[in-house]
């Protein structure tokens, strides 16, 4: 066997949002848990260092969503509200503002519908919003489909986060179009990418961070487990995981057989077989 | 009294109103934002924000989301 050593101590394997710096390539959403406990216990578990979140219209008489906002504060994480539900430039930006007032932060998830259907995001809205929102000083992470050239209007307005999806939101279908994520993914080499919906299992998020990808974001996966702490922790073995395997250098994939087995001088080995 | 809405309920309130009182009457609980006619308002102008009859005022909290 080779001697070779090779330096297994990756330093600073982080995954960088405008400039901070995050050991976990998780971020995970804080709606459809069974119970606030299940909640904060999911997240937890799950290692995640950023944690999404929206705005609703506030019930006073429902403690105006007070018990929620401390719990959320509890977990000491990184914010990334959502813009979740709009279907307009208008409505978005005005819900990124209010977001930044409310919760202190520049990052905003940009989400704007296209389409009922499958919540497929509008990609001309979507860049139109984005250059408001970088000219007042947001920095945006747009979730977008896998269309490599509305991922370039996006980058050179100056995202520096891309989210695509992988399959519509709430599906658990998975990377529907693996080689489009890839696309993006080269293509992009210094921009960070994370697949943002359709991850229903941990094979799907090892699958996405074997590709490259830095990072995935994934609520229903986790939320709707019938044990959302033990599926948060199966996400962030499998996200280390394929990130290893990225790291190591995949084998090529090859059609004919090669045996690994050394096949010369084994007892039955014959010359001419 | 002027006739308003706050998260698309109808609420009177006293003319000359400014959008702080109206919160304070809608019993708003922080932290909030708010959101007048539609367009984002910043807190710093709640003070000297008058209300007008048919103003429509919404005013957002957390929620959980994904």
């Amino acid at each position: 066997m080779s001697d070779a050593v090779f330096d297994n101590s990756v330093c600073d394997d982080s995954v960088t949002i405008y400039g901070t710096k995050l050991q976990s390539r998780l971020l995970i959403g804080s709606a459809l848990y069974p119970s606030p406990k299940v909640m904060k216990e999911a997240i937890q578990a799950s290692g995640a260092q950023v944690v999404t979140l929206s705005l609703s219209r506030q019930n006073p008489q429902a403690n105006g969503g007070q018990d929620f906002w401390a719990l959320i504060q509890s977990l000491g994480l990184h914010l990334l509200p959502n813009t979740a539900g709009c279907h307009t430039v208008n409505e978005a930006v005005n819900m990124a503002k209010m977001s930044r007032e409310l919760f202190q932060t520049d990052w905003i998830k940009l989400e704007l519908v296209g389409d009922d259907y499958n919540l497929q995001p509008d990609p001309i809205a979507l860049v139109k919003a984005t250059e408001i929102l970088i000219k007042e000083g947001f920095k945006v992470l747009p979730y977008c489909t896998d269309d490599l050239v509305i991922a370039r209007h996006l980058v050179d307005l100056g995202c520096e986060v891309l989210m695509p999806w992988g399959s519509p939101i709430g599906t658990g279908k998975g990377i529907l179009n693996p080689y489009a994520l890839q696309s993006i993914r080269d293509r992009f080499p210094d921009t960070t990418i994370i697949v943002d919906s359709g991850i229903g299992k941990p094979s799907h998020a090892t699958q996405a961070l074997e590709m490259g990808v830095d990072a995935i974001l994934l609520n229903t996966a986790v939320a709707h487990a019938n044990n959302p702490v033990l599926m948060a922790q199966a996400f962030a073995k499998s996200i280390e995981a394929g990130r290893d395997a990225y790291l190591s250098g995949l084998m090529t994939e090859r059609s004919t057989a090669s045996p690994s087995t050394p096949t010369i001088d084994s007892p039955f080995w014959h010359q001419n077989a | 009294m002027i006739h308003i809405e706050i998260n698309t309920t109808p609420f009177q309130i006293a003319k000359q109103s400014t959008v702080e009182l109206a919160l304070t009457e809608f019993n708003a609980k922080p932290p909030y934002a708010v959101l007048l006619n539609e367009q984002f308002l910043p807190n710093s102008l709640y003070p000297n924000t008058y209300l007008t009859e048919g103003d429509k005022l919404e005013v957002i909290s957390a929620i959980q989301g994904g």
